[in-house]
């Protein structure tokens, strides 16, 4: 492999970010989340977490279905509703009117002796939502 | 003459040889030039004043020897890597390195540049395979092998040769992979999942990956900076072209093999003629590695 290999790194680590909704649950798509969200997984600090944490609260959030470009970001048996960042404000899709944010960032490792895969948390934030995101 | 010799005397193998400083210079430029090209920084500060600069190459084809074209070619991929620090691949700053270098000896006269270069190619191979056994002995995970049995039960670069090596059905592979990307699921989240499959061949096999690979990149910190006879130049040399065809075969990381392709055509002495033709072939043949060949033999 290259220079640097160790299991731990940026591939290897993923967030989770709940939104609660007027119009329900919705998880987020990293889609358009933009540095905020690469800087934390590539350094998973408390105050990146918060900086993260801070933007998913000043963004504006539509629901996915709404978009033109389909998401799929779970593998999931039961879909999930999707919410994703509107890039253009003034692009197509109706505001979420968001009440809370949930962020959990977790590394997920693979325990090669036995072959288990877990989830080893990284941090969890519930965010301050400000509305529809539009200030 | 024998047919080696004349070969030898052909003047495009000459020049591609590096005959002369000139020659030598212009193929380690175009080379480089050649990774901007095809591996150079996503970020469109540097590809679309890349683009422009390119151009004005093709048009005056002088300019790869132009110390100011090449600060602007490191410039805007300092730009482009400092924009994307986090998350850019070990690499591009070596690449980056490697262009600042490029703009430094273009300053230099012509005959001085094939010293200064060698010089500049031995401290970047040198730093870069120091810093990986430094990386690789303080990993938790590295040397006990758990990389390597990681990246062959999840990494899908890595699939073909385990189902080659370790007799691994190409779907029980896939179901580790499928079962990966569940888990990474942020749905799925604090979710139980099936373990992974593994056998014991796999486990043997990441071992042999782990200690030759440590060993090799030992080898060449170790041996780089010692002023070397041609003999164990010629054996420095080998173990560099066959970890570099051995490694990006399976992992082909095009942008980071050209680059110690680059540096070995660089190190390797004038009088062998064979060994900085090898260099460029295995340039040409890193191309050929990014085709799925390994997985038409499972």
């Amino acid at each position: 492999m290259g220079m640097f290999s160790t299991q731990d790194d940026h591939d290897t680590r993923f967030v989770s970010i709940w939104l609660e909704t007027e119009a329900g649950e919705f998880v987020a798509a990293r889609k358009n989340i933009g540095k905020p969200l690469d800087r934390y997984v590539a350094e998973p600090t408390a105050s990146n977490l918060q900086a993260l944490c801070r933007h998913l609260g000043e963004v504006v959030w539509i629901d996915a279905r709404q978009s033109k470009t389909p998401i799929h970001i779970t593998e999931s048996a039961e879909p999930v509703p999707v919410a994703m960042v509107q890039r253009v404000a003034s692009a197509a899709g109706e505001p979420l009117i968001t009440r809370r944010i949930r962020v959990i960032g977790f590394k997920l490792v693979v325990d090669v002796a036995s072959g288990e895969l877990h989830h080893q948390t990284l941090g969890t934030l519930n965010c301050a939502a400000s509305g529809d995101g539009r200030g | 003459m024998g047919a080696v010799d004349r070969l030898r005397s052909h003047p495009v193998v000459g020049q591609l040889a590096g005959a002369t400083p000139r020659d030598s210079f212009t193929v380690i430029t175009s080379l480089t030039l050649g990774i901007l090209v095809f591996r150079g920084y996503r970020h469109d500060y540097f590809a679309i004043p890349f683009q422009l600069l390119f151009v004005a190459f093709l048009l005056v084809p002088r300019l790869r020897t132009q110390a100011l074209f090449w600060f602007l070619i490191a410039c805007f991929s300092g730009t482009a890597l400092w924009l994307d620090w986090r998350s850019a691949d070990n690499h591009k700053y070596l690449l980056f390195y490697w262009l600042v270098s490029v703009f430094l000896v273009c300053q230099q006269g012509e005959q001085e540049r094939p010293l200064m270069v060698k010089k500049v190619a031995r401290y970047l191979l040198c730093f870069t395979m120091t810093l990986a056994v430094a990386q690789k002995s303080l990993s938790p995970d590295y040397l006990s092998g758990d990389f390597f049995q990681f990246v062959l039960m999840t990494d899908e670069r890595f699939s073909a040769m385990a189902a080659l090596f370790c007799g691994i059905a190409p779907e029980v592979l896939e179901a580790n992979r499928v079962l990966y990307r569940q888990a990474s699921d942020p749905v799925n989240l604090n979710a139980t999942f099936p373990l992974l499959f593994r056998n014991e061949k796999l486990v043997l096999l990441a071992g042999v990956m782990t200690w030759l690979n440590y060993l090799i990149e030992s080898a060449i910190a170790a041996l780089v900076l010692l002023p070397l006879s041609v003999r164990w130049s010629t054996i420095l040399h080998l173990l560099l072209i066959g970890f570099i065809a051995a490694v990006y075969a399976v992992a082909p990381v095009l942008g980071f093999g050209w680059l110690l392709i680059i540096w070995g055509y660089c190190l390797a002495p004038n009088e062998l003629v064979a060994l900085r033709l090898s260099y460029i072939a295995l340039f040409l043949l890193l191309c050929v590695y990014e085709a799925p060949w390994l997985s038409l033999l499972v």
